[in-house]
């Protein structure tokens, strides 16, 4: 059975890309924005979390604040800030990983969740 | 970023235009408010020397006056004592006059003296009468006349005044018309000056009396004509104007007025009774002022000159007008630098607006831009990785092209991101120990291509088997070196090959990037880490590539505690070095990812 990825962004052509690139291998649901991710977890639970930062209604950050992780999820949060206040800030809020959404190529994306996944 | 002083005064100075013309025109206000205050008091200094010297004329002729009125009271109460005595004395006339001791209160009372009227008829039998008591009594001047006098006693009894006993003064005009008007109106008359039957063939000095009636009747007579029938004589004062007025001077006048010169005259004759003539030091100011003085019934015309020392009159307004003077530069000054402090807080505020408005756009854009270039990246990324199948070499050709030049657009999106925070001095370090070695062998096999593409290739020389540790941020470091030599690559001629060499000397890691491309003119070496803070040149020439990269690559390795330099020739090539601080933390060193 193929794990299950939710991926919580809110740019339409980033949210398809990591579809494409993730749903050969993967389990994918989609949410463009922390509210409705909450509402995805709420009726699921999933192996791993894809998480931007930036974004309407309620920012990644916020999520993390309001994610109830029962089950110890990895939340990788992908994202083009990078200071090292909001890494520190958002490791502290329960993320596993931070990865630069501009420096990550569709091959590293899979093997930084491969990874996830296994250490998890 | 710390200023210099110098900095900091070069900066003020831009601000000072307008604080300093307002801090001259207080200045120049102040100056003029000065002025004429100053003026104002040397104006009044003036009037009140002016003043104090129609005071001091004032004083003056009181005191004249009060000495003289005195003369009156003395000669009626002599009268009196005469009138009352069927028979005078000399001892009896002596002891009076010793009594009321106003010869030893005034010195220059020369004498006190009793006059007998003498008609021409009463001559013989009154000559013979007084040469029983005084012998050689005689009226002098001798001749025939009308109406004589005669002075009968002169109290002090000294031998001057003896040369005066039995002088007829009815018989000079000056003297008869002080009688005759004393002895018709009834009271005190006084004498222009006059010379003395004493001072004869001794002195010049001139001398005053003053006359005071003694009729026969116990009463005044009313009319003129009995005034004169029942005339028995004179009290008399004789004294010298002159030493009442230095009398005068001694005992009651300020100093003032012994430094002042003064001529007093008799109105009606001109004749000068007293003069002193004081000559002003250089520089003094000189007042004048007349009074006419009615002494006894005669008029005294008193000209007073005072002069007022230069120190005296210019010390007030001289004092002012420094202090102003001062006063005026200190508050000008002060408002100078009050004005400057404002306009330079005002415009660090509006820097600092500036800087800020600036990074957050900068911040904002950049990320928006990031946004849809990271999409780009997963699609491109997707078709050259094989996600939606192989590529036919053109294809692949093309898909590489559109990768690398989003991966260029990315990267100067980075780049304007953090020139921002090195702009706002925000470039936040996490530093570890790294192999510069390693990370620089990492950044030359990932440059590979690109090497290629320039038909050239990286030497790499540092030290064998030792690994050269730094202190540094990866992320950043990789950054500068990756600029350094994507630089080298484009200013390089095809197939000249770029050496990089690292080595350590004492403290110092030096990393130093050589090209032998076309090189950089002198003139031009300065422009090259010249900060893009103007937006528009920034982006326009970031995008060409060095520019940005050069002025970040600086900014990171001054945050670092080092420093990059350059060499150049033209058409030779240029050598850029960089210089950090050996690695001190002495960790356990951990081999660059």
């Amino acid at each position: 059975m193929k794990k299950r990825i939710l991926v919580i962004e809110d740019d339409q052509a980033l949210n398809d890309a990591f579809r494409l690139i993730l749903s050969k291998d993967y389990e994918v649901d989609t949410a463009f924005d922390g509210k409705e991710a909450l509402d995805q977890t709420d009726k699921s639970t999933y192996d791993v979390i894809l998480l931007d930062l930036l974004m309407p209604v309620m920012d990644g950050k916020a999520f993390l604040r309001a994610f109830d992780n029962k089950h110890n999820t990895p939340i990788i949060v992908f994202s083009n800030l990078d200071a090292k206040s909001d890494i520190e800030e958002v490791s502290q809020l329960g993320a596993s990983r931070y990865m630069l959404k501009s420096w990550a190529s569709p091959k590293e994306l899979l093997r930084l969740i491969e990874d996830t996944l296994s250490e998890a | 970023m710390k200023k210099t002083v110098q900095e900091l005064i070069k900066e003020g100075s831009r601000f000072m235009k307008v604080p300093m013309i307002v801090g001259s025109l207080v200045i120049a206000a102040g100056v003029l408010a000065t002025y004429f205050f100053a003026d104002f008091l040397a104006t009044r200094s003036a009037e009140d020397f002016q003043q104090s010297t129609e005071e001091q004329i004032t004083i003056f002729a009181r005191n004249i006056e009060a000495r003289t009125t005195e003369f009156e009271q003395i000669l009626l109460l002599l009268a009196a004592f005469t009138r009352s005595m069927p028979e005078i004395t000399q001892s009896g006339w002596s002891d009076y006059v010793a009594q009321s001791q106003v010869v030893e209160r005034h010195e220059f009372i020369l004498g006190i003296g009793y006059v007998d009227a003498v008609r021409a008829d009463q001559l013989a039998q009154y000559e013979q009468d007084r040469q029983a008591r005084q012998p050689g009594f005689r009226i002098t001047p001798e001749g025939n006349r009308e109406f004589y006098t005669a002075i009968r006693f002169l109290q002090p009894n000294n031998e001057v005044n003896q040369r005066a006993i039995g002088y007829d003064m009815f018989s000079e005009s000056a003297r008869r018309q002080a009688m005759s008007k004393a002895r018709d109106e009834a009271k005190a008359s006084m004498t222009t000056p006059v010379k003395l039957i004493q001072d004869e063939g001794v002195t010049d000095r001139m001398g005053v009396l003053v006359y005071y009636p003694v009729y026969a009747s116990n009463s005044v007579p009313v009319s003129v004509e009995d005034r004169r029938a029942q005339l028995r004589g004179f009290t008399y004062i004789v004294f010298r104007p002159d030493d009442l007025i230095a009398d005068i001077e001694e005992t009651d006048s300020s100093e003032q007025l012994q430094s002042s010169s003064f001529v007093v005259t008799d109105t009606s004759t001109g004749l000068i009774m007293a003069n002193q003539v004081a000559t002003p030091a250089p520089r003094e100011t000189q007042y004048d002022a007349t009074r006419q003085s009615t002494i006894i019934d005669k008029q005294w015309s008193i000209a007073l000159s005072s002069y007022q020392p230069a120190l005296q009159r210019y010390t007030a307004p001289g004092v002012t007008f420094l202090l102003g003077i001062v006063a005026s530069f200190a508050m000008g000054g002060f408002v100078t630098y009050l004005m400057t402090r404002r306009l330079i807080r005002l415009d660090e505020q509006h820097q600092t607006e500036l800087q800020r408005t600036k990074d957050e756009l900068l911040a904002l854009t950049s990320h928006q831009l990031r946004t849809p270039a990271s999409g780009v990246k997963q699609y491109i990324g997707m078709l050259l990785q094989g996600f939606v199948g192989a590529l036919t070499p053109e294809q692949e050709a093309i898909a590489k092209k559109a990768f690398a030049a989003n991966e260029r657009q990315l990267e100067t999106i980075n780049q304007l991101l953090h020139v921002a925070k090195a702009d706002a001095d925000q470039l936040v370090l996490q530093k570890e120990s790294l192999d510069l070695t390693t990370l620089t062998e990492q950044i030359i096999d990932s440059m590979h291509d690109d090497a290629e593409d320039h038909e050239t290739e990286f030497i790499l020389k540092s030290p064998k088997r030792k690994p050269v540790m730094i202190y540094a941020d990866e992320r950043y470091m990789r950054m500068v070196v990756e600029n350094l030599l994507s630089n080298a690559l484009k200013y390089s001629e095809t197939g000249k090959p770029v050496t990089v060499t690292i080595c350590e000397r004492k403290e110092i890691v030096l990393l130093s990037v050589r090209d032998r491309g076309v090189g950089i003119e002198e003139a031009d070496i300065d422009k090259l880490f010249k900060k893009f803070t103007r937006i528009p040149n920034a982006l326009s020439k970031s995008v060409g590539g060095s520019g940005l990269g050069l002025f970040l690559a600086q900014q990171i390795m001054v945050a670092h505690g080092g420093d990059i330099e350059v060499d150049s020739k033209p058409g030779r090539g240029s050598i850029f070095t960089l210089t950090l601080p050996v690695d001190t933390t002495k960790s356990v060193t951990k081999e660059a990812v």
